[in-house]
Parts: structure tokens; C-alpha cells; sequence
């Protein structure tokens, strides 16, 4: 039981630094998206989307690793996206979005400790 | 998208279907360490080119994903099985997401983030159970002898409908084992220490029919010398099976139907009722929505009948079982004969498995009877075949049909055989890979689900 348990956790815990892997990916993909939205001034409804639907899967990921966190400020960010998409100012979205991209960096750069969890910023 | 076998072969499939990688990877830990069977889809169109081939017992979706989304996909599955229940995950779904999923028919709505804990508690609320499938479950299907994907595929829905009380209604044409398949039921369900009862509504006049299946008491007629329990008591906790409803006299229906609605019985004669609770299953060789249609059948009752139904396939639509059905057939007259044990030669092997079968497992079970006492040797030649099968080959499909219908059931079985091995299969089929892999696409069949099963 206990060897079926600990297999468990080391499988977690691969599954979650395989996941924190690719946060730095994800970041970039999404920071791109910002720039395109940025540059035209937020009018590109395909952009935006595809940003949304980015924003929106580690929305649903991140707290299912343990990341609760991030999870949170992506759907916080991922809300203020679809309030431009209603017709909302860019500012709460930039900000938003600042605040996700540190919790999301912290993650990335997180450094695993040894009972298989990682430290949660 | 992956299919894997877990460590126990009796472990439960769930089918999960997500267009998040992340989602589908972890969850597939999560149910693996609870002890289930996992495939995953990374869409809905792949998911329901799986259904199938993997028979789960449960199918975990995402509502919000590209092209079909989560909805789309529980409409598609519940025309593909009623029976099979559907557990919705969202990212950003509200309430009112929750209570239209719900009223569509999905047994449990769970928003991201997931956790483990709660996933594997919906999951077990949903199908009942941990990862394992129930001994009695397992040992309920054992004697359906089978080795394809149709007949894996049914008997996967009869489990599932067995553990409720709903009423089933199996139709297939004569002889394809519907009365095998309520008998499993039984066995399978919660009520399988209760009797299980069986009648052929067809097989008696209307009087005597009603007095077996509801009873009478003493002086109810001329020659109802004694009271009698009728067949719905004598099934009380158990089972009771209807064969051939469609032939019930209208009067009876009305009577059935009442029965049914309240749950108590009146015999023939009496005044007084007693509280009867016997799942029914029914079964019939008749379309009976035709003949509700024509007015012999009533149509309040065919609904009532009607709650989970089960189609069982004819032989030909399930060719692939025809060699273990042949073997099983043999050891049966071997066993009750005594004859010598005999085998079917090549050729003739053949012969059966192309045969038309319009009187399905039943004209098998003769036709091997027959080469097996009439043989002279050990190996049955394909001429003795050939004379059992001649006087029932009168039924020819369109070309085209034929066809498609032999192609799909040729590849399956080379898949079975194969375990899924393409690079055998083709060498076998005496194609290219490449060739092999464009004619499984035509059919929307997967090697890899044949694989580790």
C-alpha cells in the first residue's frame, strides 16, 4: 500500500515538474499574444481570442499541479480579457496580466524540495 | 491519445476527453492510482471514434473545447448508448452551464481547477464501485461466448444496465441469444440471489397467460381448482423475463401496464392486491415500434418497456466470434454425445465464417451438431457444411453493403488476431502498411485499441 502510494507521489511529482516545464513555454506564447493585442489596440478579435483560450487553460491546469495560485491570476486575467471582448478598457487587463506573468515566472523558477512537493509562491 | 491496460484486466475504462493535454495527463494518474482503466481523446470526434472500440463504462468530457465541444459530444453518446453515463468538466462554467448539463442527462458536473479526491468520488458515485469490476459482474458475463468488439460492446452495456432496476427490453432477430443476455442481467444486478422468472408470452392463450403471469385464486374459472401464485410473485426480488411481448393480447397489456405503474399485482379472481417488486425484462423478435404503430401494441406500455433498451446483434454483424462459438459448440456435443472430438477443416472454418446465419447462434449450434454427427472423420470437410447451410441461404444484402460490412468485420478480426499489430495485419491481409493504415481510416478504426486487451 505505502509502495503504491509512494509511487503515486513520484508520479505526481514528475507530472508536476513535467508541467512546470513548460510554464516558461506557455508564458511566451501568452506574452506574444499581449504584444499582438497591444498593437492593434486591442481590436483584433481572433487575437484576443486565441489569447483568451491560452490564458484559459492554464486557468484550468495550474491548480490541478498544485499551483492554485497561478490558476487564480490566470482566471482573473482570462475575466479581464473577455471584459475587453465586452467592450472594457485595457487597463485591468494589463494589469492583470502583470500580475499573472510574476506568479507565473515564480512558479517556473520554483525549486523543487524533497517530500515531492514544490514550494508554492 | 492513448490506450493502456492497467494492471487488473477486470479494471474499469474511462474514456477522457479533453483538448488540454495537461488535464487529460493528470487525471490519468489520478484514475489509474484509484484503480480504473484510462483512454484518452483529445477531441470529440476522436472520442467518438473511440467509443466503439474501448467500451468504457464512463466517459469524462470538457464541455469547451474546438469544434465539438462537450454537449455536442453528449448528444452524439447518447444515441450512441443511453446507457453510458457522462461526467462534465468545465474551466468557466456557471450554474446554469450546470443545470443544462444536468437536465441533458450528464450524471455530475465538476469546475477547474480539478482534484484528485473529488474527481475519483464523482466517478465512483457515477458507475457505482471502485476501479474494479464486481466478481459477480465479471462471472454474470463469462458464459457469453465472444471474442469481438460487438458483442465486448454490449455485454459492457449489459453490466452497466444490470445494476439499476429499469426495465429493459432486448430486441434481436430469433435466435441471437436474447434470453442468454436476460439471464446475465440477472446474474450481473443486485437482484441475482432472487429468482429469476422467464415466459414466452407467445407460447399460450391469452387466458392461461394471464393466469401464469398474474395468478388466480380458487373458482376463478372452470378448473382453477386452487389458488395459484402467479409469476410476478414468484419473481418478487428477482427478475421477471417477458419473451416475446410483442405477441401479448392487448387485454393483457392494459393489465401489465397497471402493474408496472403501481408496483402490485391482482390475480384472476381476486379482490385483493399484493405489492409486487420484480424488474421486468422483455424481449422480442418484432419491431415493436412498428407495431405500435400498426395499434396491436400499446404505446404507453412500449415506453414503460422501454427505459434501457439492449440490441442484440445478429450473428452475421458479429463474425468475429464465430470460431470461439464453433469451439464452445463442439465441446458442447462432444460433451453430450460423446462423439469423438472433431474439427472443423480449414476451408470449412471458412465456409462458417462467411455463411449468412439468418437463424444467427441457434442455426450455428445446428449446423455444428449436424457436420460433427454426419462427419466420418476427425476434420469436418467444408462439403458437410455446405449441405447444413443450403436450404437457409436466401438472403442477399446489397453488394455494396456486403461489402463494406465484410471489409469492417475482416479488418476487426485481423486486428484481434494481431493484437493490434499493424505490420502483421498487413502482412497477413497481404497489403502495405501504408496501403492497411488508409483502409483502417476508411472504417474509423484504430490499431491501438486492439492492443493490450
Amino acid at each position: 500500500m505505502t509502495r503504491v502510494k509512494d509511487d503515486l507521489q513520484a508520479q505526481l511529482h514528475a507530472l508536476r515538474e513535467r508541467y512546470r516545464d513548460t510554464l516558461p513555454a506557455k508564458r511566451t506564447l501568452i506574452s506574444s499574444l499581449m504584444d499582438e493585442c497591444r498593437q492593434s489596440a486591442w481590436r483584433n478579435a481572433t487575437t484576443i481570442d486565441a489569447l483568451r483560450e491560452s490564458v484559459h487553460r492554464l486557468a484550468g491546469s495550474a491548480g490541478s499541479y498544485d499551483m492554485e495560485t497561478l490558476g487564480a491570476a490566470a482566471a482573473l486575467f482570462e475575466a479581464q480579457i473577455r471584459g475587453v471582448l465586452e467592450g472594457n478598457g485595457t487597463w485591468a487587463v494589463e494589469q492583470a496580466f502583470a500580475e499573472f506573468a510574476t506568479i507565473l515566472d515564480a512558479h517556473a523558477a520554483a525549486t523543487p524540495v524533497e517530500d515531492g512537493n514544490t514550494t508554492e509562491q | 491519445m492513448s490506450v493502456e491496460s492497467a494492471s487488473s484486466p477486470a479494471a474499469r475504462r474511462i474514456l477522457v476527453v479533453d483538448d488540454d493535454p495537461d488535464i487529460t495527463d493528470i487525471i490519468d494518474v489520478w484514475l489509474r492510482s484509484a484503480g480504473y482503466e484510462v483512454v484518452t481523446a483529445n477531441s470529440a470526434n476522436k472520442a467518438l471514434h473511440w467509443l466503439d472500440t474501448v467500451h468504457p463504462e464512463l466517459v469524462i468530457t470538457d464541455l469547451s473545447m474546438p469544434g465539438m465541444d462537450g454537449m455536442q459530444l453528449l448528444e452524439h453518446i447518447q444515441v450512441f448508448d443511453p446507457t453510458l453515463p457522462v461526467l462534465m468538466v468545465s474551466g468557466n462554467a456557471g450554474i446554469p452551464d450546470a443545470v443544462d448539463a444536468t437536465h441533458r442527462g450528464v450524471v455530475g458536473f465538476q469546475t477547474k481547477p480539478l482534484k484528485r479526491e473529488q474527481l475519483i468520488r464523482s466517478v465512483g458515485d457515477a458507475i457505482g464501485g471502485d476501479g474494479q469490476v464486481a466478481e459477480s459482474e465479471t462471472r454474470a458475463i463469462e458464459g457469453i461466448v465472444h471474442r469481438g468488439s460487438v458483442m465486448a460492446r454490449l455485454l459492457e452495456r449489459v453490466r452497466r444496465a444490470a445494476r439499476g432496476s429499469s426495465t429493459i427490453m432486448i430486441e434481436g432477430e430469433s435466435g441471437t441469444g436474447k434470453e442468454l443476455l436476460a439471464r446475465a442481467i440477472h446474474r450481473a444486478s443486485p437482484r441475482r440471489d432472487q429468482p429469476f422468472v422467464a415466459i414466452n408470452c407467445g407460447a399460450m392463450p391469452e387466458p392461461l397467460l394471464e393466469s401464469e403471469l398474474f395468478g388466480h385464486v380458487k373458482g376463478a374459472f372452470t378448473g382453477a381448482a386452487s389458488t395459484r401464485q402467479g409469476l410476478f410473485q414468484a419473481a418478487d426480488g428477482g427478475t421477471l423475463f417477458l419473451d416475446e411481448v410483442g405477441d401479448m393480447p392487448l387485454s393483457l397489456q392494459v393489465r401489465l401496464l397497471r402493474v408496472l405503474q403501481d408496483g402490485r399485482v391482482r390475480p384472476v379472481g381476486s379482490t385483493e392486491e399484493f405489492p409486487v417488486d420484480a424488474r421486468v425484462v422483455t424481449a422480442s423478435h418484432r419491431d415493436l415500434e412498428d407495431l405500435v404503430a400498426q395499434g396491436s401494441f400499446r404505446e404507453d406500455l412500449y415506453y414503460r418497456l422501454n427505459v434501457v433498451p439492449i440490441q442484440a446483434p445478429a450473428l452475421r454483424e458479429r463474425r468475429e466470434d464465430i470460431p470461439a462459438l464453433v469451439e464452445h459448440f463442439l465441446d458442447d456435443v462432444h460433451g453430450r454425445l460423446g462423439e469423438g472430438r472433431r474439427r472443423f477443416a480449414p476451408a470449412a472454418m471458412d465456409r462458417l465464417l462467411a455463411a449468412p446465419w439468418p437463424g444467427n447462434i441457434r442455426q450455428l449450434a445446428n449446423v455444428v451438431e449436424q457436420c460433427v454427427v454426419l462427419s466420418t472423420s476427425t476434420v469436418i470437410p467444408v462439403h458437410l457444411v455446405e449441405r447444413a447451410l443450403k436450404h437457409r441461404e436466401d438472403r442477399v444484402e446489397p453488394f455494396d453493403t456486403a461489402v463494406r460490412g465484410f471489409e469492417r468485420q475482416y479488418l476487426v478480426r485481423l486486428l484481434s488476431m494481431t493484437g493490434g499489430n499493424v505490420s502483421r495485419a498487413a502482412r497477413l491481409a497481404g497489403r502495405n502498411r501504408t496501403d492497411f493504415y488508409n483502409i483502417l481510416r476508411r472504417h474509423d478504426l484504430e490499431a491501438a485499441a486492439f492492443r493490450s486487451r
